[in-house]
């Protein structure tokens, strides 16, 4: 059985199992890959008074760290969420970098997602991988595929998972100078050289019809991963969502679509955190919700983003980075305005009983329609019937 | 059998897989699928997963935390 369960020891804590939560505690595996939260009692602990009454999961240190290492990219992607530019602006070195994964692996952290903007050479991300490695944390990557070849594809082994970023079949990709044919070629060699290969996929208003093109496709080609993203408002994607972003009616039905094609093509779909308002919407349980591990907005608590300039943020996504630096890491209440908004949660979210699961929606998205971070998600298919 | 219940602690929830995103943080949705039966299925599969690795960790490493 010890073949096939592997605990991760806390980053940065030799012979650490659990890491110590104000819920109880926190255990990782590798083998099989999940995420275990716990309660004191589970570990044989009794509850401490300064437990949080809330009966929320909000963990002592971020789970993951989301790291784009670079700003400076040739592939033009059209809705680039860090408008990465070929001059764009100067980056953290490897040394630095070294730094930032020291600072996580103290605070325990498990997780890091690295991905650049595709002039990073890949090279440089799978050193920093390795140096991830040597302290306890699993790294994983996003990548367009971009000057991936089987050579440099043999080293990537080094990642927990990698997953290419594809945004549908055929015409529905839209990753600049990186075609579909292109990618198609970099998801095959990919899959020839890693046990773990799967799909980001970018969707929108344009591509929704086309999602069971995609899985049939994925199917094809022995994917079955598949990480579905709700098309966000920042770098240069903030000037194109209002083109991009899904109905009102393909909001109301997403979740049943993905379902229903995760039936059909015996996939496994994964929704991102700013899709937690639809899961919501489409009535399930939110105790159900919580148990299987759905998050909406949890920015600064569960996650950290670290772009390319150091610069600390709650999640990647939020645009008043530069305020922070890596270098505040683990400084309490810095990311108060992400962790603290369920508590001023307005109406209608402050009523609604998946405010725990969903947190009010992709803040993100929020102040880009309304200009008011606190707004509730106008996204969210409850938000738009109370309207 | 609530009073054991409660004396052994219970699992709050589940993540499977690691996000493999570097910009947004996803959940395996195919739990949903079949009812409730397949997220009680995991909290019970988490659930024992956990006890058996943190009691095997613990006889081989001493005291875990």
């Amino acid at each position: 059985m010890g073949k096939w369960i592997e605990l991760q020891a806390v980053p940065g804590a030799r012979d650490r199992w659990v890491r110590a939560e104000p819920f109880g505690g926190t255990v990782s595996f590798r083998r099989p890959e999940m995420l275990v939260m716990v309660d004191h009692a589970f570990l044989g602990q009794r509850q401490p008074k300064s437990a949080t009454a809330s009966g929320r999961l909000d963990p002592a240190a971020p789970y993951e760290a989301h790291l784009t290492v670079g700003h400076r990219c040739t592939v033009g992607c059209p809705g680039c969420y860090i408008d990465a530019r070929e001059d764009g602006p100067a980056e953290l070195g490897f040394d630095e970098w070294q730094r930032v994964l020291d600072k996580l692996a103290s605070l325990g952290v498990f997780h890091v997602a690295l991905g650049a903007g595709e002039s990073t050479p890949l090279a440089f991300l799978i050193d920093l991988a390795h140096y991830a490695r040597g302290l306890g944390i699993t790294p994983n990557l996003s990548t367009a595929g971009l000057h991936l070849t089987p050579r440099l594809a043999q080293k990537l082994g080094v990642f927990g998972r990698v997953h290419l970023s594809l945004d549908g079949a055929g015409r529905d990709h839209m990753r600049g100078r990186v075609g579909f044919a292109s990618a198609l070629m970099s998801l095959r060699i990919l899959r020839a050289y890693h046990p773990r290969v799967g799909v980001n996929c970018v969707v929108t208003r344009a591509s929704f019809p086309g999602l069971g093109r995609l899985f049939r496709m994925l199917k094809r080609e022995g994917v079955v991963d598949v990480e579905l993203l709700r098309f966000k408002p920042a770098g240069r994607g903030a000037e194109l969502f209002a083109q991009m972003d899904l109905t009102t009616e393909q909001k109301r039905t997403v979740v049943q679509k993905v379902l229903q094609l995760a039936r059909r093509y015996r996939m496994r779909p994964r929704l991102d955190c700013s899709f937690a308002p639809m899961v919501c919407a489409a009535g399930y349980d939110p105790t159900r919700l919580v148990r299987m591990g759905l998050a909406g907005c949890v920015g600064g608590s569960w996650l950290v983003a670290v772009d390319g300039r150091g610069c600390l943020s709650a999640c990647s996504f939020d645009n008043t980075a530069g305020a922070l630096s890596w270098s505040d890491l683990g400084r309490p209440g810095m990311m108060t305005p992400f962790t603290n908004w369920i508590d001023q949660a307005p109406s209608p979210c402050a009523e609604c009983r998946w405010l725990q699961v969903c947190r009010g929606g992709c803040h993100v998205v929020a102040r880009h329609l309304t200009g008011d971070f606190n707004a509730p998600d106008p996204g969210c298919p409850l938000v738009q019937a109370q309207a | 059998m609530n009073r054991k219940a409660k004396t052994k602690g219970s699992v709050l929830s589940v993540r499977t897989g690691s996000n493999p995103n570097s910009s947004s943080l996803g959940v395996d949705v195919t739990w949903l699928l079949g009812g409730g039966v397949l997220v009680g299925l995991l909290t019970m599969v988490g659930q024992t997963l956990t006890r058996w690795a943190l009691t095997r960790a613990k006889s081989k490493h001493g005291q875990m935390d």
